[in-house]
């Protein structure tokens, strides 16, 4: 599903944000990347979307080389991908509905069936029958479930998801991540970037951690304790 | 059919209908922008509509002067009015003598009579005619050139009719012909200029606006590409939005014209009823009500474009 064979990245004002990164995610496994602010996580998330180009190695996604993609081509890649962000990323001029429904009308869905997929999304992030509400209305929580049930609308086989506990309480947490495990028990491959270690031990999935750009450790699921 | 046939068919179906989709999404998508700005849609719309309507306008007027120079016909006429002294006889002689110039294509006689009757029928000199103790008009003979002639060879007829002794006057209608022509041409060309102008500024109006609108929106175009956006879906919303500013405004100009049209109606009949019904004044065809908007909705979409290109490259 996904494969980094030797990947760096360096930005254009000459920092090395991942050094030589190697490693592989199979279909419908949970991965953590873990480490500290600047270890290089969002930038690990950025390369598989396609949101920055690796500096050397290559980047396997759903077997495409991402180096050798053209740019044309890197919206098909996204549409593949379903991305659940930090900040959410709403549109908050719109209706809850209407944000879950994005990627669907990008991707050229029906009418019908794009309605018929939201309601399902909502359903699943608990949000049945808030598709009319304005995401501004809603909570915190509710706000990133949203940005989850936009996600997965598109029924992506990849989720990506950078730090999508990062502004919520405990309970909240702990309420988004079981989703993730929900979505990962349907056969979906997900990735999170995430620093909140108790969580992730708690989560007792497999745990890769960077650090200054390195990878320093992979942790398998059975042995995160 | 066969099955890869068919299985072709079926991809080009559902790649229409994806498009269709898409392109349904985006224009409502548009209209709702343009709905949520009120004042800023009114303003943009009102300043493109009368950047529009003052080349409308000028070319409603222009139309018009064609209409008469093309009622006055392409013939460079020549009238010669004779002495008050020549009687019917020496008249139709002289008609006769000129007829068989090789540079004259026909001549025709026109009696006082007819003149006299002539003015009577015009509005206002009725009364006048009447009052009159006789007719004071000479025999006048339309002269018309032989097809084809120059300017020049009309002027030489002209010298040649003025040397004769019976002749009293002679009017070239071709001279103010000439005139009247070069001064439609004129006006053609400034119409043609403004229009140009007019209808960049209406390119720039719409540009600045949609440039706004995008960076306004810059947070949902970045949404979008991190959805799997191509660059066509993000920018087609602006174009329709640019293509609707235009089309408003084309809207806007015709029904500016047509309130100028009904303004200035009552006293260009007048004036027309005053030449005797010679003129008519004409207003927008529905042909050119049609390609004004069209025109419109295209420098709008323009507008669009350009800046969308701009914006979003840099995006």
């Amino acid at each position: 599903m996904i494969r980094f064979d030797s990947v760096s990245k360096r930005y254009p004002e000459g920092r090395e944000a991942l050094i030589d990164l190697t490693f592989h995610v199979d279909p419908g496994e949970m991965l953590f990347v873990t480490g500290h602010s600047g270890a290089g996580k969002t930038t690990l998330l950025k390369l598989i979307a396609s949101i920055e180009r690796p500096s050397g190695g290559s980047i396997e996604v759903h077997g495409r080389n991402l180096a050798r993609l053209r740019r044309r081509d890197i919206p098909r890649l996204r549409r593949d991908i379903g991305m659940v962000f930090q900040d959410h990323r709403l549109l908050m001029d719109r209706s809850v509905a209407d944000n879950v429904a994005l990627p669907l009308v990008i991707a050229g869905i029906p009418r019908e069936e794009r309605a018929s997929r939201v309601r399902g999304a909502l359903e699943k992030v608990g949000l049945a029958g808030r598709g009319r509400d304005a995401p501004v209305g809603l909570s915190t929580g509710e706000q990133q479930r949203v940005g989850i049930a936009r996600a997965i609308a598109g029924r992506p086989s990849l989720i990506i998801a950078d730090e999508p506990t990062g502004n919520l309480d405990p309970q909240l947490s702990e309420e988004i991540m079981q989703l993730f495990l929900a979505l990962k028990a349907t056969g979906s491959t997900i990735l999170i970037a995430s620093h909140d270690l108790p969580l992730l031990k708690r989560m007792k999935q497999r745990v890769v951690v960077l650090d200054h750009g390195h990878l320093i450790d992979d942790v398998a699921a059975r042995e995160v304790a | 059919m066969s099955a890869r046939a068919a299985m072709a068919s079926q991809v080009r179906r559902t790649r229409l209908g994806m498009w269709r989709r898409q392109h349904a999404w985006c224009l409502r998508d548009s209209l709702r922008q343009v709905v949520r700005r009120p004042l800023g849609s009114a303003l943009t719309i009102a300043v493109m509509g009368i950047a529009l309507a003052l080349p409308l306008a000028f070319y409603l007027l222009l139309a018009n002067v064609q209409h008469l120079t093309a009622a006055l016909g392409d013939s460079q006429a020549v009238s010669v009015f004779l002495k008050s002294g020549q009687g019917a006889e020496q008249a139709a002689t002289l008609a006769q003598n000129l007829r068989t110039r090789s540079d004259v294509a026909t001549v025709a006689l026109r009696t006082p009579q007819q003149g006299l009757a002539e003015l009577a029928a015009m509005q206002g000199f009725g009364d006048a005619v009447q009052a009159l103790p006789d007719n004071p008009l000479p025999f006048v003979l339309l002269v018309d050139p032989r097809a084809g002639s120059s300017r020049a060879q009309v002027e030489s007829l002209v010298e040649a009719l003025r040397a004769m002794p019976q002749v009293d006057q002679v009017q070239d209608n071709g001279q103010w012909r000439a005139r009247l022509d070069a001064l439609v041409a004129l006006g053609r060309r400034v119409t043609l200029l403004l229009a140009i102008l007019l209808g960049a500024a209406a390119v720039l109006v719409i540009g600045n606006t949609v440039r706004l609108d995008i960076r306004g929106r810059a947070g949902e175009i970045a949404v979008q590409q991190l959805l799997g956006a191509s660059p066509s879906f993000v920018r087609r919303p602006y174009l329709y939005e640019g293509a609707c500013y235009g089309l408003a405004a084309g809207i806007v100009a015709v029904l500016l014209v047509l309130v100028l049209e009904a303004v200035l109606a009552a006293p260009v009949r007048d004036l027309v009823a005053s030449y005797a019904g010679r003129l008519h004044f004409g207003g927008l065809s529905s042909a050119t009500l049609a390609a004004t908007l069209a025109i419109a909705l295209v420098l709008g979409w323009l507008g669009a474009w350009i800046a969308s290109s701009r914006q979003l490259a840099r995006s």
